[in-house]
């Protein structure tokens, strides 16, 4: 291992080493609080400026990536690390760099919610900051996790911090039971995951390397019942991570016990790690050959269906905001997963790792840059959703969709953002939304016509689902604008975020609305992001 | 300047979106940023007309500018964005800008004290943009989101009053109808994607370009229709809808719930010019198809609904449906015009109707605006009253007329006139006659409102404020003056125009012209018949209602009884009309034509069996799909019960059910692999 590899997960360690100086911060601040060092450096504005450095950095190192992949100069070789027989355990390619510049961004922006949501004078507040900062150096390096060993760490490392996190507003009872809940159900599918994990490295020959074990994971092993346990027990753990039905119970109570911009962390950030774990595990084991993938593949796509139709009869009968967007962000999953999918079902030949699976691949196809697409997508959306649900729920002391009657009069600009935020969801034209749904089902289709059928009915059924989630997503927005009923109890002092706030809204409703005009750009990123292999 | 040919569509956009999000905060109510972002635009315009005809630069770009810009990849093309900027585009633009920016103005006065004054002039900023963008977009599937976006801010402006339900139902019947000729605009495209490759228009791969691949024929029962010839007739689908030709021109008249200056805006200058300009825009298409089938059918379309419209205008009333049954039969002669090959000749009608017809449409508000009746048989000495509005009326009346020498539409109608006597004789009879037909309703209605004594002494009638009289005034002095760029003499315009096409496609429009025996220039003959056909139209109009030289009292005996109904002298009209009934029997026929057959027959016709339709569909309704819904209903509460049951609270159960379902996965996968089951089986007995 070449010490100069480190600088692809710079952001990481960076995140990490300011993570630790949070901490120290609120040790040193709370002995006198207010001032001395607090007075110049609080947590609540340390770890954002921390944080907006380290996305920068992250940033840069998928931009510098896209740009080698452009020049013919990038090896996937290169960016492995700690490299043990020609096996890495943290591969950083593009698709990796991406999602954590995803999960960076993100945090940053749960960042400015909690300013907001907690106010000045919260307990604990350095830990609350550097246990999000931990969580996202999770996200970011389970994105990159090539390794067994090291998703596993990832995982449990993310789920660990976002238990204590669910958990932190400690006078809070439901607070205290989300993250109790979240921790119980966590740490059961972590069990099974981790056994599955143990059986897919006994039956391999002792290879903890995605890369080795897809190797080894083939023919009659492949087939085997262990080899089937192993991988459906791994399922469960990231299907917990992603809320998939049927792992998905802890999800209600928690997203509405948590505190929100927990909830938002929860609902954006874990997934992408999640996400990204997903795939690379997914396109390393899935081997259509045997008819032992064909059979996940099957399964994934029922489970798919079921969480898509689940998340939204369920969130429609919703009277709570954040339980609506909680409840639809699972079946935002489920979109999601017909592009993972997609790139599943176009492996028809047995593949030696990631990066090989995605060379069979046709150039151009649009599952995986699709994903990447409507993940970014949806941390605008989502974020930017939460973002004026923070807001307006700390003016309002209310997250029932009721009391957002007549919003429009009393705080135009936030009611027009979530009203665009909503519409983006539901993934109407001409927002981000939109545009992350056409590569999604669009890439579905093609593919579909392609002696894939199951991914043409898949993508119709999201399609019917959209639809279905445009009736609550449109319903919040005939509420602020027309009243609950009639002329509706408009609260009576306007509603104004601060000026941070407001500004994070507006980039968020800008770029949710930009994204489409940049289409060509954004896919182009996106398809060498993930087709690096090629070159 | 040509390079930010792209801001002349989004500074409206910019406007639109400032006056939504901030409203009655902003100068004027809104009006200002409006009127601002509408005359910035019209200055690039003016400045972009300028550099093109002016300063070269139509040399330097030989003739069309052009910007691509990829946009979103589509099965392994890319769809393109862009603006393209040539003769045809600059004159859109500079009509579409001039008259917005005038109706913006006139419409202070004209809305002052609506409730919802701002968003007025945010609908009347988007319209503007959609129509802009519709202009410079060099895209097809751009031209089509801008059409569309057109005709949904035209369903906002006519149902502006939503209030009214007449307004309602007449926002819906514009949408609906012209959404039937956007199916066709639609199909069009796809064909032409399909046939050529490309949704772009110029260029190399552009669909220009491969017209000429286009070979196939489509077989209607005993014809055959060159595919080409289908793709103009599809496109022209689109530009009946939209530019309210017969059939679909049902529409039109019903838009006149609008407010007025939202008439004047989309049934003058915009969005019914829009369909001229999508067959102008897609010249070529009709050139490629050599068999000339297309083009003849939108001879033959427009030449009927020249007639057919004029003589409806004939039997109204209202002073505005007057004037959108004018609109619809002036929109006949340009659709007509390019039938015939009159392609300079139609987009030189276009813009100086533009004028005109806007100006009569702000006169005519200002005639609602100052009597508040828009029943010409309550108006009559309007003259004197309102001394502005009267003589600017006058001159687009003369305008519409086509006067000759003095007005703008003497030009244009003697330009059309003269295609059509070489190229198609049935055409240019109905073209005379509806010269003839159009001087005579248009000094009807003239001679009713402004002439005569006051017949309703109980409205008090006062002239427009200032705000009003300066955009008529200035759109009546173009009325006049924006024929001298193109009289037969020294033709500017169509020296401009025709290289447009590109230079194949503008030597086929010339041997087509000159195999008809077709020259360029003044012709004696031609002008002779044109301008005796105005102003006979105009003297029967004088002595039937200026200098009754057909008196009433000479034909009461036979109408006594009707005229002792009638006594009451605000219905004189009605006795006016009686008696020349016979004169109008043919006006009438048409009315009645129009309201039974098309409007009864047809569309009613349509709606009773919908009706039929709809209790069949009303029976299966209520009970099949109201059973399933309630079924649905009821199975979504009982899952929402159920739910709620899993959704305990409690985790040790959040647990047990993950294990259960890892469970049953395990169950269904080693089921549905049996010889794993065995293996199962054996791993037990050993």
């Amino acid at each position: 291992m070449q010490i100069g590899n480190l600088i692809f997960i710079l952001p990481a360690l960076c995140m990490s080493v300011a993570a630790i100086i949070v901490l120290l911060l609120g040790v040193v601040a709370s002995k006198r609080p207010h001032k001395g060092l607090d007075y110049f450096f609080p947590a609540q504005y340390a770890a954002p400026v921390f944080t907006a450095i380290v996305t920068g950095i992250a940033g840069w190192l998928a931009w510098t990536e896209l740009a080698a992949i452009k020049a013919g100069a990038f090896t996937e070789q290169a960016v492995g690390l700690f490299v043990v027989n020609g096996h890495a355990q943290l591969t950083v390619d593009p698709f990796a760099a991406i999602l954590s510049f995803i999960a960076f961004a993100g945090t940053l922006v749960v960042m400015f919610l909690s300013q907001d949501h907690f106010g000045e004078d919260m307990l604990h507040k350095a830990e609350y900051y550097s246990l999000l900062m931990f969580a996202s150096v999770a996200a970011s390096l389970a994105a990159a996790a090539s390794d067994l060993i090291a998703i596993y760490l990832c995982i449990e490392f993310l789920s660990l911090t976002s238990y204590i996190l669910a958990a932190f507003s400690k006078t809070d009872r439901r607070s205290a039971e989300a993250g109790l809940k979240y921790f119980l159900y966590g740490a059961a599918c972590s069990a099974v995951m981790l056994y599955g994990m143990s059986i897919l490295f006994g039956i391999t020959g002792g290879n903890t390397a995605l890369s080795a074990i897809a190797i080894g994971f083939k023919g009659e092993l492949a087939n085997s019942a262990a080899g089937w346990v192993a991988i459906m027990f791994v399922l469960v753990g990231l299907g917990f991570k992603l809320a998939l039905v049927p792992f998905h119970f802890w999800a209600p109570d928690t997203y509405e016990g948590a505190p929100t911009p927990v909830t938002a962390f929860l609902s954006v950030v874990s997934k992408a790690a999640g996400l990204a774990v997903i795939v690379r595990f997914l396109t390393v084991v899935a081997n259509p050959a045997s008819p032992a993938s064909s059979m996940w593949y099957w399964m994934l796509i029922v489970l798919t269906a079921v969480t898509m139709f689940y998340g939204n009869m369920v969130a429609i009968w919703q009277t709570n905001i954040k339980r609506m967007l909680a409840y639809s962000s699972i079946a935002q999953v489920g979109y999601l997963m017909i592009g993972v999918l997609t790139a599943m079902s176009s492996q028809v030949v047995p593949v030696d790792s990631f990066s090989a699976a995605l060379r069979n691949n046709n150039k151009g196809a649009w599952d995986l840059p699709g994903v990447l697409i409507y993940m970014f997508a949806y941390l605008l959306m989502n974020l930017g959703a939460f973002a004026v649900v923070v807001v307006v729920g700390k003016r309002l002391k209310s997250e029932a969709i009721d009391s957002y009657s007549g919003l429009m009069k009393c705080a135009p600009f936030l009611a027009s953002a979530l009203a665009v935020f909503l519409i983006s969801l539901a993934g109407i034209p001409p927002t981000a939304g939109f545009l992350g749904k056409l590569f999604i089902f669009g890439g579905a289709i093609m593919t579909g016509m392609d002696r894939h059928p199951e991914l043409i009915v898949l993508a119709a059924l999201g399609i019917i689902n959209s639809v279905i989630s445009a009736y609550y997503y449109l319903n919040v927005v005939r509420v602020m604008y027309f009243g609950f009923s009639g002329e509706g109890e408009a609260p009576a002092e306007p509603v104004r975020g601060t000026f941070a706030m407001n500004t994070v809204i507006a980039v968020m409703l800008f770029l949710t609305l930009a994204m489409i005009i940049f289409a060509r750009p954004v896919s182009d990123m996106a398809s060498s992001a993930v087709y690096s292999g090629l070159k | 300047m040509i390079e930010y040919a792209w801001l002349i569509p989004v500074l409206p956009v910019i406007a639109f979106a400032l006056i939504i999000a901030f409203g009655r905060k902003l100068h004027g109510e809104g009006a200002s940023v409006a009127i601002g972002g509408m005359l910035a635009s019209l200055v690039i315009s003016f400045t972009i007309a300028a550099q093109w005809f002016l300063g070269g630069a139509s040399k330097l770009h030989d003739g069309l500018y052009s910007v691509v810009i990829p946009w979103m990849p589509v099965a392994g093309k890319t769809i393109d964005m862009g603006f393209s900027v040539d003769a045809l585009t600059i004159v859109m633009l500079i009509v579409v800008t001039v008259v917005a920016s005038m109706i913006m103005i006139y419409s202070i006065g004209y809305m002052h004290g609506d409730k919802r004054y701002p968003r007025y002039f945010a609908y009347l900023s988007l319209f503007s943009a959609a129509m802009l963008a519709l202009v410079v977009a060099n895209n097809i599937l751009l031209m089509f989101m801008s059409w569309e976006l057109v005709g949904l801010t035209s369903y906002l402006l006519i149902g502006f009053w939503f209030e009214k339900p007449s307004a309602m139902r007449a926002c819906k019947k514009a949408f609906l109808v012209t959404r039937v000729g956007d199916v066709g605009f639609l199909a069009g495209m796809i064909l032409l994607y399909l046939q050529t490759g490309s949704m772009n228009l110029f260029g190399e791969a552009g669909v220009f370009e491969h017209l000429n691949e286009i070979q196939g024929f489509v077989h209607v029962g005993p014809w055959m229709i060159p595919l080409i010839a289908l793709a103009g007739l599809l496109l022209f689908c689109g530009a009946v809808g939209k530019s309210a030709q017969f059939p679909l021109h049902v529409w039109l008249p019903d838009a006149m719930e609008g407010p007025t200056p939202v008439s004047a805006l989309i049934h003058a200058a915009t969005m019914v010019a829009a369909g001229v300009y999508l067959i102008a825009r897609m010249y070529p298409v009709f050139l490629a198809d050599t068999s000339h089938i297309a083009l003849n059918v939108v001879a033959y379309t427009g030449a009927f609904t020249a007639l057919f419209a004029a003589s409806i205008g004939i039997a109204q009333n209202d002073i505005k449906r007057i004037l959108a049954y004018s609109t619809v039969s002036q929109l006949g002669y340009m659709v007509m015009a390019l039938g015939v090959f009159g392609y300079a000749a139609a987009m030189f009608h276009l813009m100086t109707h533009a004028f005109f017809k806007a100006q009569l449409f702000l006169g005519s508000g200002s005639v609602i605006h100052g009597t508040g009746t828009q029943d010409i048989r309550e108006m009559g000495g309007l003259r004197k009253k309102m001394p502005w509005t009267y003589w600017t009326f006058l001159i687009s009346t003369l305008s519409l007329c086509g006067i000759p020498f003095v007005t703008a539409g003497g030009w244009s109608k003697e330009e059309i006139l003269t295609v059509a006597f070489f190229t198609n004789k049935p055409v240019f009879i109905a073209a005379v006659i509806g010269a003839f037909t159009t001087a005579f309703y248009m000094f009807r209605l003239v001679y009713k409102t402004f002439h005569g004594e006051p017949r309703n002494h109980e409205i008090h009638v006062h002239e427009s404020p200032k705000v009003m009289l300066v955009p008529m005034v200035v759109l009546a002095t173009l009325a006049v003056v924006a024929g001298y760029v193109g009289t037969p003499f020294a033709n500017g315009f169509e020296h401009n125009l025709a290289p447009v096409l590109g230079e194949h496609y503008e030597k086929a429009l010339k041997t087509a012209l000159e195999s008809s025996g077709f020259h360029a220039g003044f012709h004696w003959n031609i002008f002779w018949i044109g301008t005796l056909a105005a102003l006979s139209g105009i003297g029967l109009a004088t002595i039937i209602w200026l200098k009754p030289i057909l008196k009433i009292e000479k034909l009461e005996p036979a109408f006594g009884w009707l005229a002792k109904i009638v006594e009451n002298k605000y219905y004189i009209d009605e006795i006016y009309q009686a008696t020349i009934i016979r004169a109008l029997m043919l006006a009438a026929a048409m009315y009645w034509f129009d309201k039974w057959v098309i409007d009864y027959c047809i569309v009613n016709g349509v709606g009773y069996l919908s009706l039929i339709l709809a209790q069949i569909w009303g029976w299966f309704d209520n009970n099949i799909i109201d059973g399933l819904v309630n079924l649905s209903g009821w199975m979504t509460g009982f899952g929402g019960r159920v739910l709620r049951q899993f959704q305990t609270g409690v985790s040790q159960q959040y647990i047990f059910l993950m294990v259960v379902a890892l469970v049953l996965m395990s169950i269904v996968f080693l089921v549905g692999h049996l010889s794993e089951v065995k293996w199962v089986i054996g791993f037990f007995q050993q």
